[in-house]
């Protein structure tokens, strides 16, 4: 089964760990895999679109080694099989103006500034990935007990209706 | 000279005049009489024959002893332009000259004595024997002047009692030339003499003699008696009261004489063209005498003494004029140059206000960073302390929980590992993670095991030897929490030991407390800055080619704002990537140490070399900006405050900043003066006690 691939990229180790702990309740449904910079992040990528996994979610730092989070969101905007994921900039350092870059280029769909709490990634994570998933997976079932299961029932409900 | 035949006489003297022939030959016959044995006489009756005659002489080798003209000639050729005219020709020159005249102008004898072309002056008519007189003497004078050898023949030909009276009579002449002559002078020197107020009575006095009376006439005050430009056809000659003459400038009229009108109205409009130079206004009830331009012309043709008067007048009167406005000139020069010097001095103050205020602007922002960033490190240090502090007290109560739990060891010692454990980069995690779900062919087993450091089947089956396997997902819980807490624990400890890190250069950076020079570890300081650039940096390779360096008696808070600007301004040329190279060494012999801040951007242009010291710190944005040549002026003063230079040296792809100090400061040095050290302490004190208490004994 294709899986859908949550994406976090954060260069300190410290905050990654923390990230990938908020992160936790998903990794059962979602394949989570975190990067340090953007190249490293590229190969993930590359791996799970070879496996035909889908990416999902990224959350992602500005201030990185390398090329910069918000460049690197725009990269994923302009390839197609990227596109469609959804995309958080978790960051304490990302000026204005390249927050209105990440949002105009990327179609940033959230910001999450550090230093954040659990509740809140959780949160912003589950709204994504729920869009994600009613816009992108055929098989909604497996997301209601992690994701936000009324509208996704509601959803299943009308797909019925349907056929 | 040639002794004269018996028959003839040797020299002849020469009379022009326009005299019937009867008196020219009764002239002659006197005029040879008194020659006595030595001149004969001969008479022309124009300036042809004159010349001619005087050329015969030459010819003949005959001195002419004198020549006398009669004035006027016919056609009315003036007697003393004969005489100027044959005294311009050398041969004549010694040639006595005798003008009879009726009327002599001044003008015309002044000119005449001083080209020394008369020697005496007879006024018509005259006495036979005064005519007689003067000949002798000038024949006397000319023998004694031209042949002195021939004086004893002047006693052949002479009476010696006569040529006694006669040298004496000569003397006399002498004398009433230069009588004549003074009174001459006197003319003008009593002109000269009289003050103004007299000249003009005098002058006022002839015109009412010479115009019978011309009108006068009265202005009230403040009346424009003419305007700039209008045509002007008289002129007012003042009685009493007083004028404004005025001149319309660019933006106003200009007051150009009052005093210095005179009395003369309407003066330069009758001398140029007719046409008003000024305006002229009643400065005070005006009574004037009314000249017209022909009215003038009359009065002075029929009045010599007035026209002297006059000319003396209007020269006295243009001379107040002129310098009147060259008084004006000279003040309008010294308004202009007072006025140049206070510009510049304007310009001056300016220019160092601004210098003061951009520095001030300057002083300032650092001051307030110093104070902020001291105020947040200190801010930070207690809870930063107590956060580790917990993070201890966590660590020793866990192990004490788990030591007195069943199974407690195994759960103590993963603990430990997690703790201890060096986290793996994602890529190799993520390897380790792809292979042993292939070998498990559980995706999320493998993922939990290698997250609790169980990286391969065979440690999985070891750990989990003989536990059974309805317990084994319950155990891998507890590990994973136990392991959890352990890598939590290590990301609590190294997370605040950074932030201690971080406080600590910070108040080193700032040194709010910093009271004189100190000697201070200069890489100290370079590492402080550094840890502070923190993400700045995070694309740019830093190189370290530190040396072994003495401490060095500094402001060590004031060098680190040097090495901030200096690597910022680094950061900022190489802009994505590149590499720093920071560099120091020690000069033992000269006790110096230098650092180089070193880049690889495109190098600095030679023409801003220049100048890159003086350029002035700018913001931009509301925001402390960091560019090229910023805060470099800065950077040289404290640099120079210690004792030390700036060097710069750069090309493409390499720029180098040297910094030279010297290790210890001069006795009396400037760095003994503190104002660019940014605090107060009395003031800071109080608040920061204030605060602590607040907070409580953590500290």
């Amino acid at each position: 089964m294709n899986q859908v691939l949550v994406l976090c990229i954060e260069d300190e180790q410290e905050v990654r760990d923390a990230i990938l702990r908020d992160l936790e309740p998903f990794a059962e449904h979602f394949q989570v895999e975190a990067a340090e910079t953007a190249d490293a992040a590229r190969e993930v990528l590359q791996e799970a679109l070879a496996r035909k996994d889908k990416l999902g979610l990224v959350l992602c730092d500005h201030l990185l080694p390398g090329q910069s989070g918000v460049d690197f969101l725009v990269e994923l905007k302009k390839d197609e099989r990227t596109a469609v994921a959804r995309k958080v900039l978790i960051t304490g350092q990302a000026s204005l103006e390249d927050t209105v870059k990440a949002v105009n280029e990327a179609g940033l769909d959230s910001y999450i500034a550090k230093p954040w709490k659990r509740e809140e990634l959780q949160e912003i994570v589950v709204k994504q990935l729920t869009e994600f998933v009613l816009g992108n997976v055929e098989e909604l079932l497996p997301y209601v007990s992690v994701l936000d299961g009324p509208r996704l029932l509601e959803e299943v409900g009308r797909r019925k209706a349907d056929k | 000279m040639t002794p004269p035949p018996s028959s003839a006489k040797p020299c002849v003297m020469l009379l022009c005049t326009t005299e019937p022939e009867e008196v020219r030959e009764s002239l002659a016959a006197d005029l040879s009489e008194a020659g006595g044995h030595l001149v004969s006489a001969e008479t022309v009756t124009n300036t042809e024959e004159l010349r001619q005659a005087l050329q015969d002489m030459e010819e003949r080798s005959t001195p002419v002893p004198v020549i006398i003209v009669d004035d006027p000639l016919r056609d009315g050729v003036r007697g003393g332009d004969v005489l100027l005219e044959i005294h311009e020709d050398p041969r004549y020159r010694a040639s006595r000259k005798l003008l009879l005249s009726e009327h002599a102008s001044l003008e015309e004898l002044t000119r005449l004595l001083n080209q020394g072309a008369l020697n005496t002056r007879l006024k018509k008519p005259c006495a036979r024997e005064e005519l007689m007189d003067a000949v002798r003497r000038l024949v006397t004078d000319y023998i004694i002047e031209q042949a002195p050898g021939e004086v004893e023949h002047l006693a052949e030909y002479f009476d010696p009692r006569e040529l006694s009276h006669a040298l004496v009579a000569s003397e006399r002449l002498r004398r009433d030339l230069a009588t004549q002559l003074r009174t001459v002078k006197r003319s003008f020197l009593s002109v000269a003499d009289l003050s103004d107020m007299q000249l003009e009575e005098e002058m006022i006095r002839e015109f009412d003699r010479v115009l019978d009376q011309p009108p006068r006439q009265t202005f009230p005050p403040d009346t424009v008696m003419f305007q700039q430009g209008d045509t002007v056809d008289r002129l007012w000659i003042v009685l009493d009261g007083k004028v404004r003459l005025t001149r319309q400038a660019k933006e106003k009229e200009v007051v150009m004489h009052m005093e210095s009108a005179g009395r003369l109205i309407g003066l330069l409009a009758l001398s140029q063209g007719q046409t008003a130079f000024y305006t002229c206004c009643t400065a005070t009830e005006l009574t004037a005498l009314t000249v017209t331009p022909e009215q003038l012309d009359f009065a002075l043709q029929t009045s010599p003494g007035l026209s002297v008067y006059f000319d003396t007048v209007l020269i006295r009167t243009l001379g107040n004029r002129v310098r009147r406005s060259a008084e004006l000139q000279m003040e309008v020069e010294d308004l202009n140059s007072a006025l140049a010097r206070e510009r510049d001095q304007l310009a001056e103050t300016l220019e160092l206000l601004r210098r003061t205020q951009s520095r001030l602007l300057e002083t300032e922002k650092m001051a307030t960073l110093g104070l902020l960033s001291a105020g947040i490190a200190h801010e930070l240090n207690n809870p930063i302390s107590a956060i580790q502090r917990s993070a201890d007290y966590i660590a020793e109560d866990l192990e004490a929980i788990l030591g007195s739990c069943r199974e407690g060891s195994k759960l103590a010692e993963q603990l430990q590992a997690a703790h201890d454990a060096r986290p793996l980069p994602t890529r190799e995690e993520r390897k380790i993670r792809n292979r042993l779900a292939d070998e498990l062919s559980d995706r999320t087993l493998a993922r939990r095991l290698v997250t609790i450091g169980i990286h391969t089947r065979g440690e999985y089956e070891a750990f989990f030897e003989g536990v059974p396997r309805e317990e084994r997902r319950e155990r891998l819980a507890m590990l994973e929490r136990v392991h959890q807490l352990g890598s939590g624990l290590r990301n609590i400890r190294s997370c605040a030991s950074r932030v201690t890190g971080i406080v600590k250069s910070l108040r080193s950076y700032a040194r709010p407390d910093e009271e004189g020079p100190a000697f201070e570890d200069i890489h100290e300081g370079l590492e402080d800055t550094l840890l502070l650039f923190g993400h700045t940096l995070r694309n740019i390779q830093v190189e370290r080619r530190y040396g072994d360096l003495p401490k060095v008696q500094c402001r060590a808070a004031q060098l680190n704002q040097v090495w901030t600007n200096l690597i910022s301004n680094a950061i900022e040329a190489m802009g994505e990537e590149g590499t720093l190279t920071i560099e120091t060494g020690a000069d033992r012999e000269n006790e110096q140490v230098h650092v180089s801040i070193i880049d690889t951007g495109p190098g600095i242009p030679e023409d801003v070399q220049q100048r890159i010291f003086g350029l002035h710190f700018t913001t931009k944005q509301g925001r402390v900006q960091f560019g090229l040549g910023m805060g470099l002026s800065i950077c040289r003063q404290i640099v120079t405050r210690h004792g030390g230079s700036i060097e710069l040296d750069s090309r493409p792809g390499r720029t180098c900043f040297k910094v030279i100090l010297p290790v210890r400061q001069p006795v009396g040095g400037e760095t003994a003066r503190a104002d660019l050290t940014p605090q107060n302490p009395t003031q800071d004190e109080p608040q920061a006690r204030q605060r602590n208490t607040q907070h409580g004994g953590l500290s």
